[in-house]
């Protein structure tokens, strides 16, 4: 099985940012970079399934500068077999799918694993893109995989919110992105840690890759950038109902009341006709 | 007079304790080489006179260390005699009645001693070792069967020796036999071989192993640990034969007087480690592992495995405050050790308490363990305006005030402390400066918690940023700042004047450029962090600056100085959520509570935090105030 895995060093952006010299951008020697964490993930995720088969290869790719060099060697701690980089030429979304899939096409892959998304632009695009170029199914945000190599079949969980599952029977290859509660992410040891820095990159570019990004147009544009609209903020109102102690507690406490609950007990005939009651009372019956 | 059958029997109890104690050699050979180990035998020899015939540790406890005291000299000073008797030697008469006087003197006192011991080990159920209290008995047996023969001897001869006055008063109730003498000495001759052959195969051995130990004790500062070369595969402690021969020795000279026990924190809080444990443990699998041997490689590597004699949990309830070392007899250094396998399990095994990964990664991306970065390291500034080493126009600071973690980033409480102490400072007059944004993790909590590689990492480049702005002098407000760069830095080259705050203030006081307006009336103690304590022996300083700024004297806890008890944060458990047992600050907050006094005051900040929050646990907020030292010399100057 040959698993491909799709990473991106990114800037950590919820964090106090240097303005460069100039005023005019933010300082990126102050810049705190660090791998994507969902890319870590789905890096841990490979790494499991390549622990439990017998014969099975990981590869990771990154586009980006020599900085992002660091997050690709610690992603290959994880205990990855290969690394590949293609330089950055200031790809959009639509354009690093192409790099990607340009190169991934000819890796004979089974499976293809990303992140969600990226914590800097939360884009969200690329691995959609990369899956619709290389034309093979993809699942986004799952919580479980469970591969089937005879089968060449992968089940897997999707997150649909709210504590929802979906169970997708899918296809393999195909291009899963994965979602936070998929695994936890392991601390690579120093001995991988130190394989990994001796360990050579294979670094491709446009020219070696034969892609000639002019002809081929960015299909995605940058539109318009705006803050998220600020949340409502719930002001809490205390049931007038309840006494003045109690409503304090619960303004005290930030309107944080404990769920109302009750244990039945008893023979379950009992609790059956009470359930029943409980029921009617609500309006529910 | 010794019979060649006699001789026979000497030479083979003597052989058969040689033996045993080359197997012992071997067993600790079984470690790698110690570097650094040589050398400075003048300084040995005054520690071995100090430590081992002068009993300074031994004697801190008062009752069972004058035994101690006792029973070797009883031990030593007869045996001596007996062997240089054989040959006769002339000498005038009033040197032999004196030292005839001194051998009662010495073997009536061992006898004391003895009994004070067996009695109470006896009371004692859990000091009391099985294969030291048969040497104790035989030992005893000796000692009466000696005087029950001198007895006799001075019946027979009807000498009123007044220079043997125990066998003298025994004489009076003795036989004149002479087979009672032969049988006597029989027995007195026959029990002495076998102490003698049968010392390597008990913890007596501890008469070899603890007197080496004390001799091969750390020169080194007691804060330091030793780095490693990060290369390879393998790192740390994870068996037996990763330890050097001098942590074996040490493993090998535990006598399991339980005195580590006695102070550690963790262990009295109720957490899963002994440091007795796990030295024990250490010489247990020591000799297992020296049994199954077959070749000469060391094989397996089952000190730290899930089922396998020391596990997880115990080396990380560690505090790495040092009172086991501080306070073990014959300078077990259990710390190494703990550090030792810690290594391993982080770095090659990659197994630590869930909490510190995100410890490590913030370490390594953020540099700092809350993953602040550096960018906010100078918000705790606001408007005070202070130099920083980073400004082109500042050249030449004197000083290198170093903010560390805790004070930059962690909470206000905190931040209020440092800038307090840039006050302190600011009055005083003093040339110094700042590193801000420019500052990292000086990598004191990496290092703890086994991580050396983040360490190293943190520490060259902080080491750079130093030389890069010319930095001479370093005085820091943290003591885990303090004893790294003091003792650790310069492993990789950054040697520079480090001090604490306090020696700083101390001689700010001293010269009078500090002066005290109104000293504080209210009732303070003082609790010593580890790290400024027993780590590098300042004791006297902060209670120094105490005398000048409180009206009335510090009461000391209970445990105090060389006892001191932590305050549960050191070696990486500050940022340890889950913990069996009991926590450590609420402990030692009782302590400070039980001296009836308004505060306790310390100089460390993590120490501070920690009792702030035992503190509240305990609702006393309002009632009994944490301060840190600096907070203190501010209201009252």
């Amino acid at each position: 099985m040959k698993i491909v895995v799709c990473v991106k060093q990114v800037g950590y952006i919820y964090h106090s940012l240097a303005i460069d010299v100039k005023g005019a951008e933010i300082d990126p020697e102050k810049m705190v970079f660090m791998l994507n964490p969902y890319d870590e993930i789905a890096v841990e995720e490979a790494i499991r399934i390549k622990e439990r088969l017998s014969n099975c290869e990981v590869i990771i790719i990154t586009t980006g500068s020599s900085k992002s060099e660091e997050a690709l060697r610690y992603s290959f701690a994880f205990g990855a077999d290969r690394m590949i980089r293609i330089e950055d030429q200031n790809f959009g979304c639509w354009s690093t799918a192409m790099v990607l899939a340009e190169v991934i096409k000819d890796l004979d892959y089974d499976l293809i694993l990303c992140g969600k998304k990226s914590i800097d632009t939360n884009g969200n695009n690329v691995a959609s893109f990369l899956a619709e170029l290389l034309d093979i199914p993809q699942v986004s945000g799952i919580v479980r995989l469970e591969t089937l190599v005879q089968e060449k079949k992968a089940i897997v969980d999707r997150y649909l919110g709210r504590g929802d599952r979906e169970v997708v029977e899918c296809d393999l290859p195909a291009l899963f992105t994965v979602e936070n509660g998929l695994n936890n992410p392991r601390y690579p040891s120093l001995p991988h840690r130190i394989s990994a820095e001796k360990e050579k990159i294979e670094v491709l570019n446009l020219r070696s890759l034969g892609v000639n990004l002019d002809q081929e147009m960015d299909l995605t544009e940058f539109m318009s950038l705006s803050p998220p609209r600020p949340k409502p903020k719930k002001r809490f109102t205390p049931d007038s109902n309840l006494s003045a102690g109690e409503r304090m507690r619960l303004i005290m406490s930030g309107g944080v009341s404990e769920k109302k609950s009750d244990l039945l007990e008893g023979k379950s005939e009992d609790i059956a006709d009470r359930i029943v009651e409980v029921l009617i009372q609500e309006k529910i019956l | 007079m010794l019979s060649s059958f006699d001789i026979l029997l000497i030479g083979a109890s003597f052989i058969i304790m040689v033996l045993g104690f080359i197997a012992r050699y071997k067993m600790w050979r079984q470690g790698k080489s110690e570097e650094g180990i040589g050398g400075h035998h003048i300084k040995r020899i005054i520690k071995l006179i100090e430590y081992h015939f002068a009993h300074r540790k031994i004697l801190k406890y008062w009752h069972r260390g004058i035994s101690h005291l006792f029973i070797f000299w009883g031990f030593i000073l007869p045996f001596i005699a007996v062997i240089v008797a054989q040959f006769k030697p002339t000498m005038p008469m009033w040197a032999a009645r004196h030292l005839s006087l001194l051998l009662d003197f010495a073997g009536f006192t061992a006898i004391v001693g003895t009994v004070v011991i067996i009695i109470s080990d006896l009371r004692n159920s859990k000091r009391c070792q099985k294969d030291t209290f048969t040497h104790l008995w035989i030992f005893l047996a000796i000692l009466v069967t000696g005087f029950l023969a001198e007895g006799v001897r001075l019946t027979i001869t009807e000498s009123y020796n007044f220079f043997s006055p125990v066998g003298l008063a025994l004489s009076f109730l003795m036989p004149a036999s002479p087979i009672f003498l032969k049988i006597l000495l029989r027995i007195h001759f026959m029990l002495a071989l076998f102490f003698l052959a049968y010392l390597p195969f008990s913890s007596m051995r501890h008469i070899v192993s603890a007197t080496l130990n004390v001799y091969y004790q750390k020169i080194e500062p007691r804060g330091e640990i030793k780095p490693i070369l990060l290369e390879g595969d393998y790192f740390g402690i994870g068996s037996v034969c990763d330890f050097t021969w001098k942590q074996l020795l040490d493993s090998d000279a535990c006598v399991k007087c339980g005195r580590c026990d006695d102070n550690c924190p963790a262990y009295l809080a109720g957490h899963p480690l002994s440091p007795q444990g796990i030295v024990n443990k250490i010489a247990q699998n020591m000799e297992e592992n020296h049994a199954q041997k077959s070749s000469s490689t060391c094989e397996d590597r089952g000190l730290y495995n899930d089922d396998g004699t020391i596990g997880g949990e115990d080396i990380w309830s560690c505090t790495s405050c040092m009172a086991c070392v501080q306070n073990c007899p014959v300078f077990v250094e259990h710390l190494d050790k703990i550090m030792g396998m810690r290594r391993y399990a982080t770095l090659t095994e990659s197994k630590f308490p869930v909490e510190y990964k995100q410890i490590f990664k913030n370490l390594e991306i953020f540099g700092d363990s809350f993953g602040e970065g550096t960018l906010k390291r100078e918000d705790w500034l606001s408007n005070l305006k202070v130099k920083k080493f980073y400004d082109k126009k500042q050249s030449n600071i004197e000083w290198l005030f170093w903010v560390g973690c805790a004070g930059a980033l962690y909470d206000e409480r905190s931040k209020r402390v440092i800038l307090e102490t840039v006050r302190v400072l600011d009055k005083a007059g003093v040339d110094f400066g700042i590193l801000g944004k420019e500052e990292l993790c000086c990598g004191d909590p990496a290092r703890r918690m086994g991580n050396e590689y983040l360490f190293q990492k943190l520490a060259k480049k902080n080491i750079e940023t130093f030389k890069k702005y010319g930095v001479r002098k370093i005085v820091t407000n943290c003591p885990h700042g303090f004893n790294i760069f003091l003792n650790e830095y310069p492993q990789f080259g950054g040697a520079f004047e480090v001090v604490h705050i306090t020696e700083l203030v101390k001689s700010l006081l001293n010269e009078g450029k500090l002066k005290i307006k109104s000293r504080t009336d209210s009732l303070f103690t003082y609790h010593d962090p580890c790290y400024l304590g027993r780590y590098n022996d300042i004791y006297q300083v902060p209670r120094e600056i105490l005398d000048f700024a409180l009206a009335s004297e510090i009461k000391e806890m209970e445990f105090s100085k060389e006892t001191s008890f932590c305050c549960g944060a050191g070696g990486g458990n500050f940022w340890r959520g889950k913990i069996t047992g009991r926590r450590i600050e609420e402990l030692r907050i009782e302590q400070a509570l039980a001296t009836k006094t308004n505060g306790v005051i310390t100089s460390c900040p993590f120490c501070e935090i920690m009792f702030n929050s035992a503190v509240k646990q305990k609702g006393l907020e309002y009632s009994f105030k944490v301060l840190d030292i600096m907070e203190l010399i501010n209201q009252v100057i």
